[in-house]
């Protein structure tokens, strides 16, 4: 069914598109604008990439750093970074030598000849640990164990302590 | 088919057969007139015709190889219809400013018929593209309201909704129709 008004728009459309503009070239120009499109494409592409990296980048570096150390930093829990050495190193007697008066009286002199009866004598103090093993029958001189130097040396010979009373 | 001649475009990358850019430019130039045609009574605009055709052109470059062998001025002809009333189209359309002085409305004209026609080619620019469009398809193709509806890729009720507003609108827009067509 075709009423007037619908015929006038009919004919006037018909009219209209004989108006219709010549044009030449469009091939050139369609593909020009393909290349163009395609540039802006892979611009933007490019960009967004860059920007999702640059934004994303230090979010994902705060949310590792923020429940435990960076992975550079060994952990206090893990295998001990320091060996332990294995052969104990002996210390330098360090120790100042004890001298204990001898019942015989008078002065205890370190560098006094042991085993004479009567004269005070140095014996090794038992809180002392071992150090250098004395010369027998000489005045022993053992470290201190308030010396802070140095591990724990080489548990020393008991040296041979004369006794007064021997 | 032939593949002797290559050519590749190293601006755009893609390879380009001699032969088959010359049945290209065949086609365009053989159907660019038609084609300009539709794209004008669908814009109203020459400028905007030409920018219209290029933009469907441009899309339909890219898959001339698997259009070349079906219809491709079907395939052109559907770009400029779904172009033309797609979202984008109209967002940049909406910053110009047309200064097309036959967009001013038409007073009346003792002459006769032919105030009629620019009253109504008046009123059709009025329309909004999806109306315009729908109107250019029942019209001026002649196309069922089914076959309006697979073009546009809509319903066959929306194409009768959007038919009956674009009527009505152009009625709106020209109040004294009837006493015109009386004067002829």
């Amino acid at each position: 069914m075709t009423d007037p008004f619908e015929h006038l728009i009919r004919s006037t459309l018909t009219d209209l598109a004989e108006e219709a503009p010549i044009v030449h070239d469009q091939l050139s120009r369609a593909e020009r604008r393909v290349r163009n499109r395609r540039r802006a494409t892979v611009t933007v592409g490019a960009v967004s990439t860059l920007a999702a990296i640059l934004i994303a980048t230090p979010l994902a570096v705060a949310a590792t750093g923020s429940d435990e150390p960076p992975p550079a930093v060994p952990s206090p829990a893990g295998p001990a970074a320091v060996p332990s050495p294995s052969a104990p190193i002996p210390s330098a007697p360090t120790a100042v030598p004890t001298v204990e008066p001898s019942p015989g009286g008078g002065l205890a002199s370190p560098v006094g000849p042991p085993g004479v009866p009567g004269r005070p004598t140095v014996s090794p103090t038992p809180l002392t640990p071992p150090g250098v093993p004395g010369k027998p029958g000489g005045p022993t001189v053992s470290p201190s164990p308030s010396s802070s130097a140095g591990p724990p040396g080489v548990p020393g010979r008991p040296t041979a302590s004369p006794s007064p009373l021997s | 088919m032939t593949w002797d001649v290559c050519i590749c475009d190293n601006e755009t990358g893609w390879w380009v057969d001699e032969d088959e850019r010359a049945r290209l430019a065949e086609f365009v130039g053989s159907r660019t007139p038609a084609l300009m045609r539709v794209a004008y009574l669908l814009t109203g605009d020459r400028n905007a015709a030409e920018d219209l055709f290029q933009s469907a052109l441009a899309r339909a470059i890219p898959k001339w190889d698997s259009i070349r062998h079906a219809d491709p001025e079907g395939y052109l002809r559907v770009v400029m219809y779904r172009e033309q009333i797609s979202w984008w189209r109209r967002f940049r359309r909406r910053r110009e400013t047309p200064l097309n002085p036959a967009d001013e409305p038409v007073g009346g004209d003792p002459s006769g018929g032919s105030d009629v026609r620019l009253a109504m080619r008046a009123a059709l620019r009025h329309l909004p593209p999806t109306q315009r469009a729908v109107v250019v398809l029942r019209y001026y193709e002649d196309l069922p309201e089914a076959r309006v509806a697979e073009l546009l890729g809509c319903s066959v009720g929306t194409v009768r909704s959007r038919t009956h507003r674009a009527v009505q609108r152009l009625r709106e827009l020209l109040p004294d129709v009837d006493m015109l067509e009386v004067r002829r």
